[in-house]
């Protein structure tokens, strides 16, 4: 026989960094809805000029502010505090030398500038047809 | 890894740039967007993974933070649940994009 132990419920609610790691875990509920969204804006495109215009129309309802406002919080969060443990997953040898943790994190937030910068400017860049 | 480079700075965009007039009104009309989807397999495939990866970033999250906060008896039920659903709307998504 084995003892489990019992572990009450609300054990996330006890400590900070238990509740601060469920937190984490739930931004993935924003991730999902925004992709959501984006499936829901391209089923409206598929559709035709009117179905995509009301879609993407909603994007100026304070509903959807809220949404994105409370979604963009929840994935900073989620993408700050992945790319501050990239050191403790990737452990990288120069020789005898491990390569410092800063290097290991600033690659990949100069990565993810480089991304959104791609992005923005395939976006909005004006004349350009992506 | 897709979630956390690629959500935010569109987030940024659909919910504050463009509806806040920083960006051009056209930005995300649809001629604009459709014209270029449609002709681009490479745009649609890059689509693909921003919008489907994403759902399986969500359905292990989730499975397993229902499970860690007292759903442990029906975790098999949940990853059907999650997976499944992560599983449909990769295949939803790829009928969408090949439609346009």
């Amino acid at each position: 026989m084995s003892y489990i132990r019992k572990v009450p419920n609300t054990w996330w609610l006890q400590r900070k960094p238990y509740f601060l790691f469920i937190v984490r875990e739930l931004t993935s509920v924003a991730v999902a809805g925004y992709c959501g969204f984006l499936l829901y804006l391209m089923y409206a495109l598929s559709k035709g000029p009117d179905e995509y215009s009301a879609a993407i129309g909603l994007i100026t309802s304070p509903a959807s502010y809220t949404l994105h406002m409370i979604g963009l919080l929840l994935v900073l969060y989620h993408t700050i505090t992945w790319f501050n443990v990239t050191p403790k997953v990737l452990v990288f040898h120069l020789g005898e030398e491990k390569v410092p943790a800063v290097i290991i994190a600033g690659a990949h937030y100069a990565g993810w500038l480089a991304t959104s910068a791609l992005v923005a400017w395939l976006l909005l860049g004006t004349g350009t047809s992506v | 890894m897709v979630a956390a480079l690629f959500l935010p700075i569109l987030m940024v965009i659909t919910g504050f740039l463009v509806p806040n007039g920083f960006a051009p009104l056209d930005t995300l009309s649809y001629e604009r967007v459709h014209s270029a989807i449609s002709g681009s397999n490479i745009v649609k495939l890059v689509l693909f993974g921003v919008i489907a990866l994403p759902f399986f970033h969500w359905a292990h999250r989730f499975k397993f933070t229902l499970v860690d906060i007292g759903l442990r008896k029906i975790s098999p039920l949940l990853g059907v649940l999650c997976y499944g659903g992560a599983i449909s709307a990769t295949v939803v998504t790829a009928i969408i994009l090949w439609q346009i």
